[in-house]
């Protein structure tokens, strides 16, 4: 399988302090990476740094994306070559009705494929196609963008979106966080419905429970802004049962500042 | 002597490409009306306009000179859209009055768009008898300096007004609206909702004041205003005012002043949106909220159209 992401000692300040300090990863084709971590270990960091945020800086190491450095790129040229973050945190956008903004997104992306943009009927058929998958009323499409849904509606309403979009890489950020089981259950699917041989994933969680429905190739243990353990799906479990406390000591060990655990 | 303004009633598309609408074109010459308008031009050269039943189309009367006094009375059950189109390339002052009487209704829509270089200060006073309802939307697109003094008053019991106010400015100019609304009879009810988009060295001054008399018992009163700054050199001066002498009443107001949220910015673009996109996106939201509010669809359309092309116009120019 051929490499979607590489980073390579990654370190990213955010206000001066520094949270990333030499973080590596390389995430194939097909492959579903999971980060797990304690508050504060710069998972959420990660995430928003791949997606181009303009106050995350990168003071050294590279990010590339099949084969082309991102680093220079705008969020929204990251977004039309194939990177979508789901937020821990959708923001509401009042004022912009969710199926324009949908169909806008879809056609920017379109447009820099080379690809004629969707007309209004062929939208709709394709949305309503990824809300039923999601059990999502036809309403939300007339809503503004995220304003008023509760927390299970914005996660889903992100999943929608990415369902739309069909980026290369998904970066979950947290997508369990604020959903009862029923709600995981239903995001889960969505995103598995997502996966394939070409398509990349990173999905950032506290929990195994997550995992549970979005079964991992590989897990990752990040403290203090590196991954200091990597494994199966059997290390998710690991960490059900024991907690972080026994990989905070040992990176506290190896001499890394853990300040937040 | 003064020349008297020639008064044209025509069914035709007017000033505003309204398919369908009563165009009542204030110029220099004689008089042509519409019986259903009861026109009547007064000694002083204003002109007056007497509604007595509910007009299906709009009444358009579009000010490209001189902005001559003009007094609408609105009878009792009789309805009324009225479109005040101001678009005067020279100084000039214009005074509107508005009666509305005893379970009237009345919708007005002032378009201003004042040429650079040009002032125009208006006054407008708006009484509202019991039982009735005045909305007024007033859309400013100018360039020039524009001064609106408005006085509204709801005089008899269940008068409700709402109030929609968009200023939209780019390049210098310069807006001041005072706004004052006195509620004179109990259960009366207002609500303001005013979104301003400055832009440039655009500056916008909004003073909204709302007395509640001591009779006004049981009556409401909103004041909503969102403000948007796009450019370090735009200004703007947002002052609501609450002078309550019943306390029988309910009332709110909240006022905002801000950039862009950059997190909006961040998640349009993350989607793939360009800046410039997102950024459309953002404002076009704001200035919808007024715009939405227009009972006039084909009017509606226009107005977007009108401040949609503004509005990117504004925005390249900055990207370019």
């Amino acid at each position: 399988m051929s490499t979607l992401l590489s980073i390579k000692n990654l370190h990213v300040s955010v206000d001066h302090h520094e949270i990333l300090k030499g973080f590596n990863l390389e995430v194939k084709k097909g492959e579903v990476h999971a980060i797990m971590g304690p508050n504060g270990s710069g998972k959420s960091t990660l995430a928003y740094t791949l997606a181009g945020k303009n106050d995350y800086q990168v003071n050294d190491g590279s990010v590339e994306f099949m084969g082309q450095s991102i680093l220079d790129l705008n969020a929204d040229e990251r977004a039309r070559i194939g990177i979508f973050l789901a937020f821990q945190y959708p923001v509401e956008v009042p004022g912009v009705n969710n199926a324009y903004f949908l169909r806008a997104a879809l056609n920017s992306l379109r447009r820099s494929r080379g690809q004629e943009e969707i007309d209004a009927v062929d939208f709709l058929q394709l949305v309503r196609s990824h809300l039923s998958e999601l059990k999502m009323d036809e309403r939300f499409l007339n809503r503004a963008v995220n304003e008023g849904f509760s927390g299970g509606e914005k996660k889903r309403n992100e999943i929608l979106q990415m369902a739309i979009l069909e980026p290369r890489l998904c970066i979950l950020d947290e997508t369990d966080s604020g959903l009862d089981i029923d709600a995981l259950k239903i995001c889960a699917e969505g995103v598995n419905a997502l996966r394939n041989e070409e398509r990349g994933m990173i999905v950032v969680t506290h929990y195994q429970r997550l995992l549970d429905y979005i079964i991992p190739d590989f897990v990752h243990v990040v403290v203090d802004g590196r991954i200091i353990e990597s494994g199966g799906k059997q290390l998710a479990l690991k960490l059900e049962s024991g907690g972080y406390d026994s990989f905070i000591a040992k990176a506290k060990n190896n001499g890394l500042e853990v300040i937040n655990s | 002597m003064m020349p008297q303004p020639k008064i044209l009633f025509a069914y035709e598309p007017s000033s505003l490409l309204l398919s369908d609408a009563l165009l009542v074109q204030v110029a220099e010459g004689g008089l042509t009306h519409d019986p259903r308008l009861n026109a009547k031009i007064d000694s002083d050269g204003g002109l007056s306009i007497a509604i007595t039943e509910t007009l299906s189309l709009p009444v358009v009367v579009h000010f490209s000179g001189a902005i001559v006094p003009l007094r609408i009375n609105v009878g009792k059950q009789a309805s009324l859209h009225l479109i005040e189109h101001f678009s005067a390339q020279n100084s000039t002052t214009g005074a509107t009055t508005v009666n509305l009487e005893e379970n009237a209704r009345g919708y007005f829509y002032q378009i201003t768009e004042i040429p650079e270089a040009s002032a125009v200060h208006h006054r407008r006073q708006v009484h509202i008898a019991k039982d009735s309802y005045f909305s007024n939307h007033c859309i400013n697109l100018s360039l020039g300096t524009f001064t609106h003094d408005i006085a509204i008053e709801l005089l008899g019991p269940q008068a409700s007004l709402d109030f929609f106010l968009l200023d939209q400015l780019y390049q210098s100019a310069d807006t001041t609206t005072n706004l004052t609304i006195f509620h004179r009879s109990p259960t009366t009810e207002s609500r303001q909702k005013v979104r301003a988009i400055y832009a440039d060295k655009a500056h916008g001054t909004f003073l909204g004041k709302v007395i509640v008399d001591e009779a006004a018992a049981k009556s409401s009163a909103q004041q909503h205003y969102k403000t948007l700054l796009l450019s370090a050199g735009a200004k703007a001066s947002v002052m609501p005012q609450l002078e309550i002498n019943n306390f029988d009443i309910s009332a709110s107001h909240g006022a905002t002043i801000g950039e862009l949220d950059v997190n909006a910015l961040f998640y349009l673009q993350s989607r793939g949106l360009s800046l410039l996109e997102a950024k459309t996106l953002l404002v076009a939201a704001l200035s919808s909220e007024i715009i939405e509010s227009i009972s006039l669809p084909e009017l509606q359309r226009i107005i977007e159209q009108k401040v949609s092309r503004a509005l990117l116009s504004s925005l390249e120019d900055r990207h370019a």
